[in-house]
């Protein structure tokens, strides 16, 4: 696997509490990554570090194999980064945002901008403070995308956006992805979204990393067991979560028990139930440390 | 990056501009018409006050926004993490507005300094020390700078306007009023006539800082202590001689000579303030926490 973002031991400590601690990490290159979470899991702390906007406490992270916050030219020139809220100068107009993006990297590609924003039918003459938030996010992908990166990094891009200008916003970045092998890491804390472009996830919470892995295999190796509430739970598998209700037990399971007992069945999760049973699962920390699930293909 | 720190700084560059223009018309026009000597005149005193708020104009409202407001706005997340890296973009950025502020700065004070000196007529310097050339181009810069480390550690254009009005205000009120006094021990020649204290004789170019009385026995005396003794002896108050009283008096002064040496002392002081600024200001954004 070709690493394109890889963290070892990555903290990160404001003051005196820690947005993301014992941070272990391979993203592959060439793949589309969620990285959800819920809010202050640590997303943005560990893509602001992965763009050398903050320095790590502890720990190290590497980007397209260089430290960036040491070899912040070798990084950036390669990476485009769409922090979260898509900061945009308001008061420029589409074009001098353009301009801006063209004055500030050497490699530069206005014809794939201007045309990728025409084709929205995004004036360019318009003022930033003036576009609707879908519009503005497009721009900002534009601006990030016209570096040719080889990896881009999205903060919560379609937290603000409306549903419409979400799928918009989704095909305008599948469409820049395919035959590019561009790698893509897009954090948010809607997964439901996420599972129709992304094909690798991290789940992030209080800080650390819960599950890595390639979605399919992440769906396939979790399953829901529904038994008896009194039934003796199963062996070989692990428990994610579990729910007690007064009949019977429910259980977020990885693996695959060798042999059930009478009573229980088996139901398929869907990702989104995967990532909820890890987050109402205990958190790190509070029960007994528990290593990062990895799960490979 | 000339064509970005223009673009986002307009605005600012567009009013020191016109600032700049309006200032130099009065000072060329003051100097044409009644002449900048003629103090008493409004024109004058309306170029003293434009020049005295000038510097605290340039870090309240260039200084302090520079890198307030992209913090403050989140922008600097889009501008850091160009290709063009954060110590760059800070360094062309902060390097370009200092170059263009300090020569607007030079250039009206060069103007003022020339017109003054231009005159046959003798001119009160001392009255003039906070506009001349390298004393105000150094408060411009100090100002600059002061705003821009404000706005850097702050991160908020408003406080960090706020914050610059006040230190800059305070550091140029303990220089002039505390340290410019005392950058050499003043001279000091016995006061005669008690009326004659305001313009001592010979002493018409130098810079009187301050006076000391004492009675017989070298008490010191304050000025109310006098007035109460002249007004039981009932003395005349038009020069009455000091030493038929009994009394002593000193007037304390820099003389003409250090003018252009207090000068440089001055300078020298609001620059070494601006490098340290400056320093901070960098060395902050550069590691600086987001």
């Amino acid at each position: 696997m070709t690493v394109c973002l890889e963290a070892a031991g990555l903290g990160m400590r404001y003051r005196s509490t820690w947005a993301l601690r014992g941070c272990d990490l391979r993203i592959p290159a060439g793949r589309i990554t969620a990285l959800v979470g819920p809010n202050g899991a640590g997303k943005t702390t560990l893509l602001h570090l992965a763009v050398g906007l903050l320095r790590p406490t502890e720990g190290s992270v590497r980007v397209l194999g260089w430290i960036p916050a040491a070899e912040p030219d070798l990084v950036l020139a390669r990476l485009g980064f769409v922090a979260q809220d898509t900061p945009l100068y308001r008061r420029y107009s589409v074009a001098e945002t353009l301009r801006l993006g063209r004055a500030l990297n050497r490699r530069w590609d206005e014809a794939a901008a201007t045309d990728r924003l025409r084709r929205l039918r995004i004036p360019l003459d318009r003022r930033v403070g003036r576009l609707s938030g879908g519009q503005r996010a497009q721009v900002a992908l534009a601006l990030a995308l016209a570096k040719r990166p080889e990896l881009l990094l999205l903060d919560e891009p379609l937290a603000s956006l409306d549903p419409l200008a979400r799928r918009q916003f989704l095909q305008e970045l599948m469409d820049a992805v395919a035959g590019d092998g561009l790698a893509v890491v897009l954090s948010s804390h809607l997964v439901a979204e996420l599972e129709r472009v992304c094909d690798h996830l991290v789940l992030l919470d209080g800080g650390r990393v819960r599950l890595a892995g390639d979605i399919e295999g992440v769906v396939a190796e979790h399953r829901l067991l529904v038994g008896p509430r009194e039934a003796a739970r199963p062996a070989g598998v692990h428990v994610v979560a579990a729910e007690q209700a007064q009949r019977q037990t429910t259980l977020w399971v990885r693996g695959e028990p060798p042999d059930l007992a009478a009573g229980w069945g088996v139901s398929p999760l869907s990702l989104e139930d995967v990532v909820l049973a890890y987050l109402a699962g205990p958190a790190p920390g509070e029960a007994a440390p528990e290593a990062a699930v990895e799960v490979s293909a | 990056m000339i064509w970005s720190t223009w673009r986002q700084h307009r605005p600012e560059a567009l009013a020191c501009l016109a600032g700049l223009a309006a200032a130099a018309a009065a000072i060329l026009y003051a100097d044409a018409s009644v002449g900048l000597l003629r103090t008493n005149t409004d024109l004058v005193q309306d170029i003293r006050l434009a020049l005295m708020a000038a510097p605290l104009l340039v870090g309240v409202f260039v200084g302090a926004p520079l890198v307030a407001r992209d913090l403050e706005q989140g922008t600097h997340r889009l501008v850091w993490t160009q290709g063009t890296t954060r110590s760059r973009w800070l360094r062309v950025k902060l390097l370009l507005v200092f170059s263009v502020v300090a020569a607007a700065a030079a250039l009206l004070a060069g103007l003022l300094t020339a017109a003054l000196f231009s005159t046959p007529e003798h001119v009160d310097r001392w009255y003039w020390f906070d506009f001349l050339a390298p004393a105000f181009v150094a408060y411009v810069v100090f100002a600059l700078w002061l705003g821009i480390a404000l706005g850097a550690v702050i991160g908020r254009t408003y406080p960090a306007m706020a914050a610059t009005l006040v230190l800059f205000v305070v550091a140029r009120a303990v220089v002039e009023g505390i340290l410019r006094p005392r950058y050499l021990p003043p001279l000091s020649i016995r006061i005669v006539d008690f009326g004659t204290i305001d313009i001592p004789r010979g002493m018409s170019a130098d810079w009187p800082v301050g006076y000391a009385y004492y009675d017989a026995h070298g008490h010191p005396m304050s000025l109310d202590d006098i007035l109460a003794l002249m007004n039981r002896d009932r003395v005349s108050i038009p020069t009455p001689n000091l030493a038929a009283h009994g009394l002593s008096g000193w007037a304390y002064f820099q003389p003409d000579a250090r003018f252009w040496l207090f000068q440089g002392i001055e300078t020298a002081i609001f620059l070494g303030l601006a490098a340290l600024l400056a320093g901070l200001a960098y060395h902050w954004l550069a590691r600086r926490v987001t």
